[in-house]
Protein backbone atom coordinates (compact mmCIF):
# COMPACT_ATOMS: atom_id res chain seq x y z
CA UNK A 1 0.00 0.00 0.00
CA UNK A 2 1.61 3.19 -1.19
CA UNK A 3 0.90 6.80 0.68
CA UNK A 4 -1.55 7.90 -2.08
CA UNK A 5 -3.81 4.90 -1.32
CA UNK A 6 -3.96 5.73 2.70
CA UNK A 7 -6.92 8.03 4.16
CA UNK A 8 -7.85 8.83 0.30
CA UNK A 9 -11.59 8.89 1.56
CA UNK A 10 -10.26 10.65 4.99
CA UNK A 11 -13.83 10.07 6.72
CA UNK A 12 -15.99 11.55 4.38
CA UNK A 13 -17.06 7.93 3.73
CA UNK A 14 -20.96 7.85 4.73
CA UNK A 15 -21.16 4.67 4.85
CA UNK A 16 -20.61 2.51 8.23
CA UNK A 17 -18.01 0.49 6.15
CA UNK A 18 -16.22 3.38 4.59
CA UNK A 19 -15.91 5.10 8.32
CA UNK A 20 -15.00 1.60 10.04
CA UNK A 21 -12.14 1.33 6.99
CA UNK A 22 -11.20 4.91 7.86
CA UNK A 23 -11.42 4.71 11.38
CA UNK A 24 -8.95 1.49 11.48
CA UNK A 25 -6.37 2.98 9.44
CA UNK A 26 -6.06 5.92 11.98
CA UNK A 27 -6.20 3.61 14.73
CA UNK A 28 -3.00 1.96 13.24
CA UNK A 29 -1.44 5.10 12.94
CA UNK A 30 -2.17 5.29 16.82
CA UNK A 31 -1.68 2.05 17.91
CA UNK A 32 1.95 2.13 16.38
CA UNK A 33 2.80 5.18 17.65
CA UNK A 34 1.26 4.52 21.59
CA UNK A 35 3.81 1.02 21.04
CA UNK A 36 7.00 2.90 19.94
CA UNK A 37 6.61 5.55 21.95
CA UNK A 38 6.12 3.41 25.10
CA UNK A 39 8.78 1.20 24.21
CA UNK A 40 11.03 4.33 23.42
CA UNK A 41 12.11 4.97 27.49
CA UNK A 42 10.92 8.78 27.04
CA UNK A 43 8.52 8.15 29.99
CA UNK A 44 8.42 7.39 33.52
CA UNK A 45 6.62 7.17 36.63
CA UNK A 46 3.14 7.93 36.45
CA UNK A 47 3.31 9.27 32.52
CA UNK A 48 4.57 6.48 31.84
CA UNK A 49 1.29 4.15 33.17
CA UNK A 50 -1.21 6.32 31.79
CA UNK A 51 0.41 6.05 27.72
CA UNK A 52 0.33 2.49 29.03
CA UNK A 53 -3.04 2.25 29.55
CA UNK A 54 -4.04 4.18 26.71
CA UNK A 55 -2.04 2.64 24.22
CA UNK A 56 -3.26 -0.58 25.00
CA UNK A 57 -6.79 0.64 24.24
CA UNK A 58 -5.80 1.49 20.68
CA UNK A 59 -4.13 -1.93 20.46
CA UNK A 60 -8.34 -3.24 21.29
CA UNK A 61 -9.71 -0.57 19.01
CA UNK A 62 -7.51 -2.20 16.04
CA UNK A 63 -8.80 -5.68 16.64
CA UNK A 64 -12.61 -4.28 17.12
CA UNK A 65 -12.75 -2.58 14.18
CA UNK A 66 -10.68 -5.33 12.04
CA UNK A 67 -13.18 -7.46 13.78
CA UNK A 68 -16.31 -5.77 13.02
CA UNK A 69 -15.38 -4.72 9.14
CA UNK A 70 -15.03 -8.58 8.76
CA UNK A 71 -17.95 -10.01 10.27
CA UNK A 72 -21.98 -9.60 8.79
CA UNK A 73 -23.39 -7.60 8.26
CA UNK A 74 -20.56 -5.65 6.60
CA UNK A 75 -17.98 -8.60 5.45
CA UNK A 76 -15.14 -6.34 4.36
CA UNK A 77 -12.17 -6.85 4.16
CA UNK A 78 -9.87 -4.75 6.74
CA UNK A 79 -7.09 -2.51 5.46
CA UNK A 80 -3.54 -4.22 6.07
CA UNK A 81 -1.07 -2.42 8.28
CA UNK A 82 1.25 -0.11 7.01
CA UNK A 83 4.54 1.16 7.51
CA UNK A 84 4.98 4.28 9.83
CA UNK A 85 8.20 5.64 11.15
CA UNK A 86 8.11 8.36 14.01
CA UNK A 87 11.99 9.51 13.86
CA UNK A 88 10.85 12.75 14.62
CA UNK A 89 7.69 11.97 17.18
CA UNK A 90 9.97 9.95 19.32
CA UNK A 91 12.75 12.67 19.44
CA UNK A 92 11.60 13.33 23.26
CA UNK A 93 8.92 13.56 26.20
CA UNK A 94 7.69 16.25 24.75
CA UNK A 95 7.54 15.67 20.67
CA UNK A 96 5.82 12.22 21.55
CA UNK A 97 3.07 13.50 24.04
CA UNK A 98 2.32 16.20 21.37
CA UNK A 99 2.26 14.18 18.48
CA UNK A 100 -0.23 11.88 20.82
CA UNK A 101 -2.12 14.80 21.83
CA UNK A 102 -2.88 16.46 18.06
CA UNK A 103 -3.70 12.89 16.51
CA UNK A 104 -6.48 12.33 19.62
CA UNK A 105 -7.24 15.90 18.91
CA UNK A 106 -8.05 15.33 15.33
CA UNK A 107 -9.99 12.67 16.00
CA UNK A 108 -12.11 13.13 18.66
CA UNK A 109 -12.64 16.36 16.55
CA UNK A 110 -13.59 13.84 13.71
CA UNK A 111 -16.05 12.62 15.67
CA UNK A 112 -17.96 15.13 16.13
CA UNK A 113 -18.32 16.42 12.76
CA UNK A 114 -19.02 13.00 11.42
CA UNK A 115 -22.58 12.52 9.04
CA UNK A 116 -25.25 12.04 11.19
CA UNK A 117 -26.37 8.98 9.36
CA UNK A 118 -22.80 7.70 9.73
CA UNK A 119 -22.99 7.92 13.04
CA UNK A 120 -26.27 5.86 13.10
CA UNK A 121 -24.83 3.26 10.35
CA UNK A 122 -21.95 2.39 12.88
CA UNK A 123 -24.08 1.98 15.63
CA UNK A 124 -26.51 0.05 13.43
CA UNK A 125 -23.70 -2.24 12.88
CA UNK A 126 -22.88 -3.26 16.49
CA UNK A 127 -20.28 -1.11 16.36
CA UNK A 128 -19.47 0.58 19.73
CA UNK A 129 -18.57 4.03 18.48
CA UNK A 130 -19.48 5.51 21.47
CA UNK A 131 -17.25 3.40 23.89
CA UNK A 132 -14.54 3.81 21.68
CA UNK A 133 -14.94 8.16 21.59
CA UNK A 134 -15.21 7.56 25.65
CA UNK A 135 -11.58 6.47 25.30
CA UNK A 136 -10.18 8.89 22.90
CA UNK A 137 -11.62 12.07 24.15
CA UNK A 138 -10.40 10.90 27.74
CA UNK A 139 -6.95 9.90 26.22
CA UNK A 140 -7.50 13.82 24.94
CA UNK A 141 -8.07 15.12 28.16
CA UNK A 142 -4.91 12.89 30.21
CA UNK A 143 -2.64 14.30 27.27
CA UNK A 144 -3.51 17.66 27.45
CA UNK A 145 -2.78 17.35 31.24
CA UNK A 146 0.64 15.71 31.18
CA UNK A 147 1.39 18.51 27.87
CA UNK A 148 0.67 21.47 30.15
CA UNK A 149 -1.75 22.61 27.92
CA UNK A 150 -4.65 25.03 29.06
CA UNK A 151 -7.83 23.64 30.57
CA UNK A 152 -10.41 25.15 28.28
CA UNK A 153 -9.18 23.95 24.86
CA UNK A 154 -6.66 21.96 25.84
CA UNK A 155 -7.70 19.28 28.50
CA UNK A 156 -11.75 20.18 28.03
CA UNK A 157 -13.22 20.74 24.56
CA UNK A 158 -12.78 24.62 23.87
CA UNK A 159 -16.42 26.10 24.21
CA UNK A 160 -16.57 26.05 20.29
CA UNK A 161 -15.49 23.32 19.22
CA UNK A 162 -15.04 22.99 15.78
CA UNK A 163 -15.24 19.50 14.18
CA UNK A 164 -12.22 18.08 12.19
CA UNK A 165 -12.54 18.21 7.97
CA UNK A 166 -10.91 15.05 6.55
CA UNK A 167 -8.30 17.55 4.70
CA UNK A 168 -7.21 18.01 8.39
CA UNK A 169 -7.25 14.14 9.58
CA UNK A 170 -4.84 13.69 6.56
CA UNK A 171 -2.78 16.69 7.17
CA UNK A 172 -1.83 14.86 11.08
CA UNK A 173 -2.00 11.09 10.26
CA UNK A 174 0.78 11.47 6.77
CA UNK A 175 3.51 12.05 8.06
CA UNK A 176 3.91 9.07 9.65
CA UNK A 177 3.47 6.78 6.78
CA UNK A 178 6.46 5.40 5.44
CA UNK A 179 6.40 4.41 1.82
CA UNK A 180 7.28 0.33 2.10
CA UNK A 181 9.26 0.82 -1.44
CA UNK A 182 11.43 2.74 0.05
CA UNK A 183 11.76 3.02 3.67
CA UNK A 184 10.72 -0.36 4.90
CA UNK A 185 13.65 -1.77 6.84
CA UNK A 186 15.16 1.35 8.11
CA UNK A 187 15.27 2.09 11.64
CA UNK A 188 12.07 3.86 12.81
CA UNK A 189 9.55 1.86 10.72
CA UNK A 190 7.20 -0.25 12.78
CA UNK A 191 4.59 -2.49 10.95
CA UNK B 1 -49.19 16.55 17.03
CA UNK B 2 -46.54 18.82 18.41
CA UNK B 3 -44.60 17.39 20.97
CA UNK B 4 -45.63 16.88 24.59
CA UNK B 5 -43.93 19.24 27.06
CA UNK B 6 -42.95 17.61 30.47
CA UNK B 7 -41.60 19.62 33.16
CA UNK B 8 -42.34 16.56 35.80
CA UNK B 9 -39.37 14.08 36.43
CA UNK B 10 -42.28 11.38 36.90
CA UNK B 11 -43.21 11.85 33.64
CA UNK B 12 -39.54 11.39 32.55
CA UNK B 13 -38.87 8.35 34.98
CA UNK B 14 -42.06 6.62 33.80
CA UNK B 15 -41.36 7.01 30.04
CA UNK B 16 -37.77 6.21 30.31
CA UNK B 17 -38.89 2.88 32.38
CA UNK B 18 -41.44 2.29 29.49
CA UNK B 19 -38.68 2.58 26.71
CA UNK B 20 -36.29 0.50 28.73
CA UNK B 21 -38.89 -2.71 29.38
CA UNK B 22 -37.62 -4.35 26.41
CA UNK B 23 -34.12 -3.14 25.53
CA UNK B 24 -31.46 -5.69 25.17
CA UNK B 25 -28.06 -5.59 26.12
CA UNK B 26 -25.79 -3.72 23.63
CA UNK B 27 -24.14 -6.52 22.65
CA UNK B 28 -27.33 -8.72 22.60
CA UNK B 29 -29.57 -6.45 20.52
CA UNK B 30 -30.50 -7.64 17.39
CA UNK B 31 -31.28 -3.58 16.66
CA UNK B 32 -31.42 -0.36 17.19
CA UNK B 33 -34.78 0.29 18.57
CA UNK B 34 -36.30 3.18 18.18
CA UNK B 35 -38.64 3.48 21.74
CA UNK B 36 -38.64 7.40 22.60
CA UNK B 37 -38.57 10.88 20.95
CA UNK B 38 -36.02 12.69 20.36
CA UNK B 39 -36.30 15.64 22.86
CA UNK B 40 -37.24 12.90 25.57
CA UNK B 41 -33.32 10.90 25.23
CA UNK B 42 -31.99 14.87 25.05
CA UNK B 43 -34.35 15.85 28.31
CA UNK B 44 -32.89 12.92 29.80
CA UNK B 45 -29.30 14.63 28.76
CA UNK B 46 -30.31 17.34 30.53
CA UNK B 47 -31.24 15.83 33.14
CA UNK B 48 -27.57 14.34 34.16
CA UNK B 49 -25.64 17.55 33.11
CA UNK B 50 -28.36 19.47 35.65
CA UNK B 51 -26.89 17.00 38.11
CA UNK B 52 -23.40 17.84 37.19
CA UNK B 53 -24.06 21.76 37.38
CA UNK B 54 -25.56 20.99 41.09
CA UNK B 55 -22.25 18.69 42.12
CA UNK B 56 -19.76 21.41 41.06
CA UNK B 57 -21.88 24.43 42.38
CA UNK B 58 -21.55 22.57 45.67
CA UNK B 59 -18.19 21.32 45.33
CA UNK B 60 -16.92 25.07 45.08
CA UNK B 61 -19.05 26.13 47.74
CA UNK B 62 -17.26 23.60 50.23
CA UNK B 63 -14.44 25.37 49.94
CA UNK B 64 -12.19 21.92 49.58
CA UNK B 65 -10.51 22.69 46.32
CA UNK B 66 -7.75 25.32 46.11
CA UNK B 67 -5.42 26.84 43.24
CA UNK B 68 -5.24 24.57 40.39
CA UNK B 69 -7.97 22.28 41.87
CA UNK B 70 -10.52 25.28 41.72
CA UNK B 71 -9.64 26.90 39.10
CA UNK B 72 -10.29 23.18 37.22
CA UNK B 73 -13.19 22.86 38.93
CA UNK B 74 -14.32 26.36 37.45
CA UNK B 75 -13.59 25.51 33.82
CA UNK B 76 -15.32 22.24 34.79
CA UNK B 77 -18.58 24.23 35.57
CA UNK B 78 -18.49 26.46 32.44
CA UNK B 79 -18.02 23.23 30.36
CA UNK B 80 -21.17 21.76 32.10
CA UNK B 81 -23.15 24.88 31.61
CA UNK B 82 -22.22 25.04 27.96
CA UNK B 83 -23.63 21.29 27.26
CA UNK B 84 -26.86 22.59 29.21
CA UNK B 85 -27.43 25.51 26.62
CA UNK B 86 -26.59 23.32 24.26
CA UNK B 87 -29.05 20.62 24.90
CA UNK B 88 -31.92 23.33 26.07
CA UNK B 89 -31.54 24.90 22.65
CA UNK B 90 -31.87 21.83 20.78
CA UNK B 91 -34.75 20.75 22.65
CA UNK B 92 -36.42 23.91 22.29
CA UNK B 93 -35.65 23.68 18.21
CA UNK B 94 -37.89 20.38 18.13
CA UNK B 95 -40.68 22.49 19.42
CA UNK B 96 -40.58 20.87 22.96
CA UNK B 97 -40.03 22.01 26.71
CA UNK B 98 -36.62 21.32 28.23
CA UNK B 99 -37.01 19.94 31.37
CA UNK B 100 -36.49 21.92 34.79
CA UNK B 101 -33.54 22.34 36.73
CA UNK B 102 -34.40 20.55 40.16
CA UNK B 103 -32.75 21.10 43.25
CA UNK B 104 -29.79 18.68 44.45
CA UNK B 105 -28.52 17.94 48.09
CA UNK B 106 -25.32 16.20 48.20
CA UNK B 107 -24.11 14.11 51.81
CA UNK B 108 -21.97 16.50 53.30
CA UNK B 109 -19.48 13.20 54.36
CA UNK B 110 -19.10 13.35 49.82
CA UNK B 111 -17.99 16.91 50.19
CA UNK B 112 -15.66 16.77 53.16
CA UNK B 113 -12.50 17.03 51.74
CA UNK B 114 -10.98 17.23 48.31
CA UNK B 115 -10.94 13.64 47.86
CA UNK B 116 -14.23 12.96 48.60
CA UNK B 117 -15.69 15.95 46.28
CA UNK B 118 -13.42 15.08 43.71
CA UNK B 119 -14.49 10.90 43.27
CA UNK B 120 -18.46 12.65 44.14
CA UNK B 121 -17.78 14.29 40.50
CA UNK B 122 -15.92 11.47 39.29
CA UNK B 123 -18.74 9.45 40.00
CA UNK B 124 -21.61 11.65 38.46
CA UNK B 125 -19.50 12.06 35.44
CA UNK B 126 -18.65 9.08 34.70
CA UNK B 127 -22.83 8.07 35.29
CA UNK B 128 -23.36 10.48 32.31
CA UNK B 129 -20.70 8.70 30.17
CA UNK B 130 -21.63 5.17 30.68
CA UNK B 131 -25.69 6.73 30.65
CA UNK B 132 -25.18 8.31 27.04
CA UNK B 133 -23.63 4.96 25.88
CA UNK B 134 -26.47 3.07 27.70
CA UNK B 135 -29.10 5.15 26.01
CA UNK B 136 -28.18 4.27 22.49
CA UNK B 137 -31.16 2.32 22.39
CA UNK B 138 -33.74 5.22 22.30
CA UNK B 139 -32.99 6.81 19.32
CA UNK B 140 -32.28 6.03 15.65
CA UNK B 141 -32.49 9.50 15.18
CA UNK B 142 -29.24 10.24 13.25
CA UNK B 143 -29.62 14.29 14.06
CA UNK B 144 -29.62 13.35 18.05
CA UNK B 145 -26.89 10.35 17.90
CA UNK B 146 -24.63 13.21 16.63
CA UNK B 147 -25.69 15.61 19.31
CA UNK B 148 -25.31 13.01 21.42
CA UNK B 149 -21.72 12.13 20.51
CA UNK B 150 -20.69 16.18 20.19
CA UNK B 151 -21.77 15.97 24.00
CA UNK B 152 -20.59 12.80 25.41
CA UNK B 153 -17.36 13.86 24.13
CA UNK B 154 -16.78 16.74 25.86
CA UNK B 155 -18.71 14.92 28.78
CA UNK B 156 -15.65 12.44 28.86
CA UNK B 157 -12.88 14.75 28.48
CA UNK B 158 -14.35 16.20 32.04
CA UNK B 159 -14.34 12.93 33.29
CA UNK B 160 -11.04 12.32 32.63
CA UNK B 161 -10.01 16.03 33.95
CA UNK B 162 -11.38 15.32 36.86
CA UNK B 163 -9.53 11.94 37.23
CA UNK B 164 -6.73 13.33 36.90
CA UNK B 165 -6.96 15.69 39.72
CA UNK B 166 -7.29 12.66 41.79
CA UNK B 167 -4.26 11.33 40.62
CA UNK B 168 -5.35 7.80 40.45
CA UNK B 169 -4.09 5.74 37.46
CA UNK B 170 -7.14 4.28 36.82
CA UNK B 171 -9.27 7.30 37.49
CA UNK B 172 -9.46 8.91 34.11
CA UNK B 173 -10.45 5.86 32.08
CA UNK B 174 -13.08 3.61 31.16
CA UNK B 175 -11.79 1.21 29.30
CA UNK B 176 -10.99 0.78 25.51
CA UNK B 177 -15.01 0.82 25.04
CA UNK B 178 -16.21 2.47 28.03
CA UNK B 179 -19.80 0.07 28.85
CA UNK B 180 -23.10 1.59 28.82
CA UNK B 181 -25.67 1.61 32.03
CA UNK B 182 -28.88 1.39 31.73
CA UNK B 183 -30.60 4.28 32.15
CA UNK B 184 -32.58 3.23 35.16
CA UNK B 185 -29.29 2.29 36.62
CA UNK B 186 -28.29 5.75 36.09
CA UNK B 187 -31.24 7.38 37.40
CA UNK B 188 -31.30 5.45 40.31
CA UNK B 189 -27.94 6.07 41.41
CA UNK B 190 -28.63 10.16 40.42
CA UNK B 191 -32.30 10.16 42.23
CA UNK B 192 -30.21 9.68 45.97
CA UNK B 193 -28.92 13.68 45.46
CA UNK B 194 -32.65 15.04 43.82
CA UNK B 195 -34.35 16.82 46.57
CA UNK B 196 -34.26 19.67 48.54
CA UNK B 197 -32.06 20.43 51.49
CA UNK B 198 -30.76 17.45 54.50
Amino acid sequence: MRRRDLLTGAFAQPSASGMLTELLRAKYVQAQLYRAGNGAGLLSGAEAGYLAQIGEHKQAHVAALAQALAAPPLNATPPAPVALRFDAALASRQTYLDTAYAIEDVLVRLYIGMPPTAIAETIAVRFQLPGLVSADARALAVLGTLTGRPVVGGVLAAADVRPATAAEVTAVLLPFLADPASAAGTAGVTE
Amino acid sequence: MAPRPFGRRGLLLAAAGTALAGVWRWRDRPAVAQSMPSYDVLNLALTSEYSMLAAYGKVLEGGVLEDWDLAAAEALLADTRRSVEHLRQAISALGAQPVDEDPYTFPPEELADRARALQLLLRLENLGTSGWIGSQDLTADPATLALGTVLFARRARRAAAVGMLLGDQAAPFAGAFEAGMSLPRVLSAVEQYRGGAR
